[in-house]
């Protein structure tokens, strides 16, 4: 039996647009599980960034609860969520969003040394092992701008886990990529769900959605479907792709 | 339209840049327009009241005893001269108010057609005929200024006998020739009565003793002719050569000095503020620049996209002109507006200095010449500064913007967890420090004028600098009833070094003396060695030398080796000067010699002494001795602040004051404006930070130590800029006054204040500014 590591109960997001009221999510309930890499997929405009952004924290829902080790991350304060951030939940962009004028390094150490439980040199043969984990280690004195975009997204990604974070959110982390870079970015991402990081991607890419052994369908701020798979494993691929497909046409993606 | 639309939204767009630059040139324009509007009141009020008076183009005083018809005459009949009156004065060396003596001349005269007094509220003129009652005296404002005495005060006037006259302050007159605060010699108007009455007990002293206390005297004042068409200066040396009175005057008093004089403080405090002005127009440019080009920088996809629709480099360069053109007008005109009110408030600001009430007119005629020329610098200097929009690429534009690239440098900090705040706000500014290039400079000038204001303050507050000028800085003064004796004065000298030792002693005398045909101050000195601030050469120690202010060199075309004809009366004797010294009397235009020296023209003695020692808390008990022991030869008191530079202190303090507000108020301003657009150009970075776990107080405080450390920085420029120009732009200022050399003194807070103002402000302000930080939601990082 998984252990329950976060859950939404009645979690609904709607804005003011106009006068009129746009609900972009709507009563959701979901639980996430530990050691879980957990996808979201859905069509664009279906909420699904949203979603993430309000489990994760980085957003308020408008109604409903984040249930987090007891507590309800929605009516957290600024202080108590950026504990939350720089400790328990890691997250991966899109566009990678590293800061400019810090070094590979640097950008992964920087959120570690937010952490006050941890010496600095703790965090320092920590992204140390990181980058040499992502395949980085020759650049990480490099400034963003002189790396290419996988090299960034690997780096965000050490960043994200350099506090080992519960959860690892990531919101379509190989959207920028081409394809070499993508399937590098998925790599890393599987071994550490192989190593026990739970994971929560958004993305709509069905290679990325295969490396999940549970995906969830999101459709005008609902889910309305769900698919649980094994563990994934490069041998099975084929079987899965085959799975999963039939699973999203049934959701008509 | 497309050009009124365009620069309507960026106004509503870019609010905090537009209310920033109003509020920048509201300022500018607002202390221009004050500060002219002072300074031509100040002029133009004191010729008014000149002319008012009439006292004719020159005023010489001459002594009862060396006055002739025969002389009288002469100057009548001179062909320079339109008309002659000679006015009957009492000339005191010993007077008192409120117990209080600054040691010069004041001549009493009676109540005659130059009198014009001021209410009891000194804001207007009293209209109906005042005629002066016995025991009343009416003072010129500058005295109540330099006593601090008001209506109703005691004043004593003595006589070397021991007769004694006393008055009360019956009120405050309109005095143009000697009302200013910085010159020594005061005019004031007693009844009738008293003045006969002091009159012939100053003949008794005069029969019994050459240089008594009180002295009747001549006040002449002399009117040039209309056809001619001399400076005040020029009409007394060829009055002077043609008749030779002023030779026989022991002082005279041009209108052009004495508009000079009474107007020295005004121009110094208007020419440093003008100074400063010009100075923060120069900030104002910088913040421009930094404005347009950051604007440029964060724009450049609109920017883009609107060459994509047709915009030509042109239009989008009038879009910005018309922007900060239209924001500059506006700053001009409110500018204008609020020195109305400001100059209606505060036109008799200078009026204890110069004495007159302001006739309260704007000069509105100069200020917008200057700030009209201001404004079409400001229209090429925009100009300039759009020239990038010519390089946009539409396509490179619209295709992602162009974000800042960051590279290593050898700048580069180490983040460190420990200081991890500290590092990345250091960070922040090495790995783009040309973008704060701009508020450096800002800053180091802010700093710049600080420290030199602070400087200028130290300098007329340090013992040890103002003997460096020339000051005599005395803790006793010693008033010689009679003619003293070397030993006679070994045996007060020795009064005073049962106490403590005397560091400096001076026995001297100041009066004017024709130099080559120009009078001129001379002071003369029975101890010849102590001269203070011989800057080059040497004192005149032989009694055919003289020593002369660089300024008076300057002024007269002399230098060290020229021989010069000194005459007093009717004596004459050549001169060789032997060095320059510095001194602040007569605004510099002074020389010095021996009393030796001076004999060879009729002076025999100094009547006036002064001690400066080494512990001045022994002052008024040695003062008292003194006056216990040898009451009967000298008057002694001991003197509280050493050194008489309180009007100085005043108005460096008026400047001190302005520059610190003033420079506080433009770091407020362009701390704001920078962080306005430092926030938006960084607002990504903030989200990042947020996503990371940065809390808003954490990353405000990280942006508030960034521009502390930009301000730290800054001033350390500054502070090179203050070691190396501060001397040098304090001796400009100075140079006013009389003093053309100086030592710059420093004293840890000289540093240290400025420093600390300036850094708080960059901090506090900073850290309010960033407020907006509190918005960034880590969800704008989301590509939907």
């Amino acid at each position: 039996m998984k252990e329950k590591i976060l859950s939404a109960q009645d979690l609904s997001k709607s804005f003011a647009h106009n006068g009129e009221q746009l609900h972009i999510l709507s009563h959701i309930d979901l639980e996430l599980y530990e050691g879980d890499f957990t996808v979201i997929m859905g069509a664009s405009g279906s909420g699904k960034s949203t979603l993430l952004y309000a489990l994760s924290g980085m957003d308020r829902a408008t109604a409903g609860k984040v249930i987090y080790k007891g507590m309800d991350i929605v009516t957290l304060d600024e202080k108590k969520l950026s504990v939350l951030r720089h400790g328990d939940f890691g997250f991966v962009f899109q566009q990678m969003h590293l800061i400019g004028n810090l070094s590979l390094f640097e950008n992964i150490v920087v959120p570690g040394y937010l952490n006050k439980t941890v010496s600095a040199s703790d965090i320092n043969a920590r992204a140390e092992k990181l980058l040499s984990q992502m395949g980085i280690e020759h650049v990480k004195t490099h400034m963003p701008s002189q790396v290419s975009g996988g090299e960034q997204q690997r780096c965000a990604i050490a960043r994200a886990v350099i506090n080992t974070p519960k959860l690892l959110f990531a919101d379509e982390p190989t959207g920028a990529l081409n394809r070499k870079n993508t399937k590098e970015v998925l790599n890393l991402l599987t071994e550490l769900n192989q190593s026990g990081q739970s994971i929560l991607m958004v993305t709509h890419d069905l290679r990325a959605a295969l490396r999940a052994n549970r995906l969830l369908y999101l459709e005008d701020g609902k889910i309305i479907g769900e698919l649980t798979l094994p563990p994934y494993h490069d041998e099975d691929k084929k079987s899965r792709e085959t799975q999963v497909n039939a699973w999203l046409s049934s959701m008509e993606w | 339209m497309e050009i009124i639309t365009l620069v309507k939204a960026n106004i509503k767009h870019k609010k905090g840049s537009f209310i920033s630059i109003v509020l920048l040139l509201a300022i500018i324009s607002l202390s221009v327009t004050f500060i002219l509007s002072m300074k031509n009141n100040c002029d133009k009020s004191l010729e008014a009241a000149w002319e008012d008076l009439n006292p004719g183009e020159l005023i010489v005083m001459i002594s009862d005893r060396k006055m002739s018809d025969e002389l009288l005459t002469k100057v009548e009949n001179s062909r320079l001269t339109d008309k002659v009156i000679d006015v009957p004065g009492i000339e005191s060396d010993a007077y008192y108010i409120n117990d209080n003596t600054n040691g010069n001349s004041l001549f009493m005269r009676k109540q005659d057609n130059y009198f014009k007094a001021y209410n009891a509220e000194l804001d207007g003129y009293i209209q109906e005929d005042i005629k002066i009652r016995n025991g009343e005296i009416w003072f010129p404002v500058g005295v109540k200024t330099n006593y601090k005495c008001n209506i109703g005060d005691m004043v004593s006037v003595y006589t070397i006998y021991g007769h004694e006259y006393d008055f009360i302050i019956a009120g405050f007159i309109v005095e143009p020739v000697t009302g200013g605060s910085v010159i020594g010699w005061k005019q004031a108007y007693v009844s009738d009565e008293d003045f006969n009455r002091m009159s012939d007990d100053a003949e008794m002293e005069e029969l019994a003793h050459e240089d008594g206390a009180i002295s009747n005297i001549h006040l002449i004042h002399i009117y040039q002719d209309g056809g001619c068409s001399m400076t005040s200066t020029e009409f007394r040396r060829a009055l002077n050569k043609e008749t030779g009175i002023v030779d026989f005057a022991f002082g005279s008093m041009p209108k052009s000095l004495c508009l000079k004089y009474t107007l020295l403080l005004v121009n110094i405090i208007t020419a440093s503020l003008l100074a400063f002005m010009f100075i923060l127009m120069v900030v104002v440019f910088i913040v421009m620049g930094h404005s347009i080009s950051t604007g440029i920088q964060i724009d450049y996809a609109e920017l883009g996209i609107l060459k994509s629709q047709g915009f030509s480099k042109g239009k989008i360069r009038l879009v910005f002109i018309c922007q900060y053109l239209f924001a500059e007008l506006l700053g001009i005109l409110i500018g204008f507006g609020l020195a109305v009110p400001a100059f209606l408030l505060l036109k008799n600001l200078f009026f204890s200095m110069t004495g007159i009430l302001s006739s309260g007119r704007i000069d509105f005629v100069r200020s917008s010449f200057i700030i009209c020329s201001v404004f079409l610098i400001s229209i090429l200097f925009v100009l300039l500064m759009t020239g990038k929009v010519a390089k946009i690429s539409p396509i490179r534009a619209i295709s992602g913007g162009k974000s800042a690239v960051y590279f290593d440098s050898y700048l580069k900090s180490k983040i460190s967890k420990k200081r991890i705040h500290t590092s990345i706000a250091l960070r922040q500014f090495t790995s783009n420090s040309r973008r704060y290039i701009g508020i450096t400079v800002i800053v180091s000038i802010l700093v710049f004028f600080m420290m030199t204001a602070m400087i200028l303050g130290n300098i007329l507050n340090s013992k040890t600098a103002l003997e460096s000028i020339g000051m005599i800085c005395n803790e006793i003064n010693i008033d010689f009833k009679t003619a003293l004796s070397d030993e006679q004065l070994n045996d007060i000298e020795e009064v005073v070094e049962q106490y403590t030792p005397i560091t400096h002693k001076y026995y001297l005398r100041h009066m004017y003396l024709s130099l080559n045909g120009e009078e001129t101050m001379c002071r003369i000195m029975r101890n010849p060695e102590e001269i203070p601030a011989i800057s080059k050469g040497r004192a005149p120690l032989y009694d055919n030398e003289i020593v002369i202010t660089d300024i008076l060199a300057d002024e007269y075309k002399l230098s060290i080796g020229d021989e010069v004809v000194i005459s007093h009366d009717d004596k004459k004797a050549s001169y060789i000067i032997t060095g320059y010294n510095q001194s602040i009397n007569d605004v510099g235009m002074i020389f010095s010699m021996s009393l030796d020296g001076a004999k060879k023209v009729g002076i025999e003695n100094v009547y006036w002494g002064a001690y400066s020692l080494d512990d001045a808390g022994y002052a008024e008990k040695a003062a008292a001795d003194i006056n216990q022991l040898y009451g009967d030869l000298v008057s002694a008191e001991h003197n509280e602040d050493a050194g008489d530079m309180d009007s100085y202190n005043e108005i460096i303090s008026i400047i001190k004051v302005i520059i610190y507000v003033l420079s506080v108020i433009f770091a407020s301003v362009v701390v704001h404006m920078v962080c306005i657009k430092t926030f938006i150009q960084e607002r990504h970075d903030i989200g990042i930070y947020k996503a990371c776990g940065f809390t808003s107080g954490m990353l405000r405080l990280q942006f508030a130590v960034r521009f502390l450390i930009i301000s730290i920085f800054g001033s350390l420029v500054g502070l090179i800029f203050s070691v190396l120009l501060s001397g040098w732009t304090i001796a400009q200022i100075l140079r006013l006054v009389g003093i053309s050399v100086i030592k710059v003194s420093y004293t840890p807070l000289t540093f240290i204040l400025p420093i600390l103002v300036i850094c708080f402000c960059f901090f506090i302000f900073a850290y309010a500014a960033s407020r907006k930080i509190k918005y960034v939601e880590t969800r704008e990082l989301v590509m939907e």
